[in-house]
């Protein structure tokens, strides 16, 4: 698609493109700053025609919402845990944020791995090779309808996972937090 | 409550299952769907955010691709067989990785023009990707990548067992330690470390690069430049910063295609000519390429989507 055509297709689904990005960032500032940012980049979005432009730009502006939201609960883990106790260690934050990353990560490669041959398969197929659902059925022989259970279990499982994780962890600071305060009184 | 919470994040599942392949109208229903609640918004927030992480697992090896298509499916990884214990599975990966190793683990990451992503590995490191770039890796060994084409920034975290080593065009690029940049291109192979050192490898020369060195290889090997460069000036790419030293118009042309999707043709043997500096680019065509035109003393003229230098009948300078 010529770049014009996709500007043309940006102005008329701006409005929408706005209330999706202010429902997912919670705010109308960030909301206006990434549609900025898509705006300044739009040339350089698509370097290949698209075949659904409208549909293109939401995928695009949802990306970068998802973008900025783990950025900002990144920022904010990171002030909780940090503010006080590392002053001018830069570079310690990172590997901290890192470790907590990687620590998730574990829980996620752990769902997989439990998960039914045919479950992390259609999971590889949706999310790393980015096909559509119908070629997945059939890869595996399955009804569409079928595909689509597989997937909604699959990021099931892995939801509670990573947040049964999240809860244990926080239970733990928790209660490290209460001795330090015993201890400290 | 908390059924209706698990509710919620079933359909908030359902919604970003559907969105792969969404029109303008299954957009405009679900936008309606994160209005209507806080929660709906915050479930749908979640599952993103899940899906993040999903995107960086590793996988199991694809059976198909092992060439097995007759053999029962294995439902683990071919390391992970006694149970989902990660940490036994590192160790083992530790102590011998091309015992266990799948050979059928590797993956490509291909960005297009313009585009930026980072992936970040299990072991820590991570690699920013400008546009353009093809980088081959491995789940089953992550201290390896072959840059295929393009540039990409290294954090390498340093393991001296098992050094990370980057291949490109044949030669090899090993990290001692390390924040290293490097591009791979038509013009040939740039290095250049911020931080720590690597150990740069091709079959004529052996060479070890430490924070503010670099190295220019053309012709597959044969002629390889050292030069060096400010270590903040490393992956300037990011901001827009490029820095040339010894190099050619030639190949600041190839790191703005790469960077911002350019489409801009040289004449004149403007290419070949030798180009040493600093430059700040925007990504705004308009913008960028009567800068860099000024800058090499160039006249530029618009040809559509493409832009053309040329030497506009003046003399090499």
């Amino acid at each position: 698609m010529a770049t014009g055509g996709l500007r043309a297709i940006f102005l008329a689904q701006r409005p929408m493109l706005l209330r999706l990005l202010i429902a997912r960032l919670g705010n109308r500032e960030d909301a206006e700053d990434v549609l900025q940012d898509m705006w300044l980049r739009i040339d350089r979005l698509a370097d290949q025609p698209v075949a659904q432009p409208a549909a293109f730009l939401y995928r695009v502006a949802a990306n970068l919402a998802t973008d900025r939201r783990i950025a900002a609960a990144r920022r904010s883990a990171r002030d909780a845990v940090w503010i006080d106790s590392q002053p001018g260690a830069d570079e310690l934050p990172d590997a901290e944020r890192a470790l907590m990353a990687r620590d998730k990560w574990q829980e996620v490669e752990g769902a997989i791995a439990d998960m039914p041959e045919r479950m992390a398969t259609a999971l590889r197929m949706f999310r790393l090779e980015e096909q559509p659902q119908r070629a997945i059925a059939e890869h595996l022989g399955i009804s569409i309808s079928g595909v689509e259970k597989l997937l909604q279990r699959a990021y099931r499982k892995i939801h509670d996972r990573i947040a049964r994780f999240a809860e244990d962890s926080e239970a733990a600071r928790r209660q490290h937090e209460e001795r330090d305060t015993d201890r400290g009184g | 409550m908390a059924a209706d919470q698990s509710d919620i994040i079933d359909k908030a599942i359902g919604w970003h299952l559907r969105l792969a392949d969404a029109d303008e109208r299954g957009w405009a229903d679900f936008i309606a769907w994160i209005e209507a609640s806080p929660a709906h918004a915050a479930a749908y927030d979640t599952i993103a955010t899940d899906d993040r992480l999903i995107g960086q697992a590793r996988f199991p090896a694809p059976v198909s691709m092992a060439g097995n298509d007759n053999l029962p499916a294995r439902r683990r990884w071919p390391w992970l067989a006694g149970g989902a214990a990660a940490a036994v599975a590192l160790a083992a990966a530790l102590l011998a990785p091309a015992l266990i190793a799948p050979a059928s683990s590797a993956y490509q990451v291909a960005t297009g023009a313009g585009e930026r992503r980072t992936v970040a590995l299990s072991d820590g490191t991570s690699i920013e990707m400008s546009g353009s770039t093809a980088l081959r890796l491995d789940r089953a060994n992550t201290r390896v990548a072959a840059l295929e084409r393009g540039e990409a920034l290294f954090h390498v975290r340093h393991d001296a067992a098992r050094p990370f080593t980057v291949t490109a065009s044949g030669m090899t690029i090993r990290d001692l330690g390390t924040v290293f940049n490097v591009a791979n291109d038509r013009h040939g192979l740039t290095v250049a470390v911020s931080e720590g050192s690597v150990l740069f490898q091709s079959r004529r020369a052996v060479r070890r690069l430490s924070a503010g060195d670099a190295l220019a290889v053309r012709d597959e090997g044969r002629e390889v430049v050292a030069t060096r460069i400010a270590p903040g000036l490393v992956g300037g790419w990011r901001a827009g910063v490029l820095s040339f030293d010894n190099q050619t118009i030639g190949d600041v042309v190839a790191a703005l295609e790469r960077l911002y999707g350019l489409d801009l043709g040289l004449e004149d043997g403007l290419s070949r000519r030798p180009f040493t500096g600093m430059v700040r680019f925007t990504g705004v065509a308009d913008r960028d390429v009567p800068h860099l035109a000024e800058l090499v003393g160039a006249t530029w003229r618009r040809d559509g989507k493409r832009w053309v230098l040329s030497g506009g009948g003046s003399a090499p300078r």
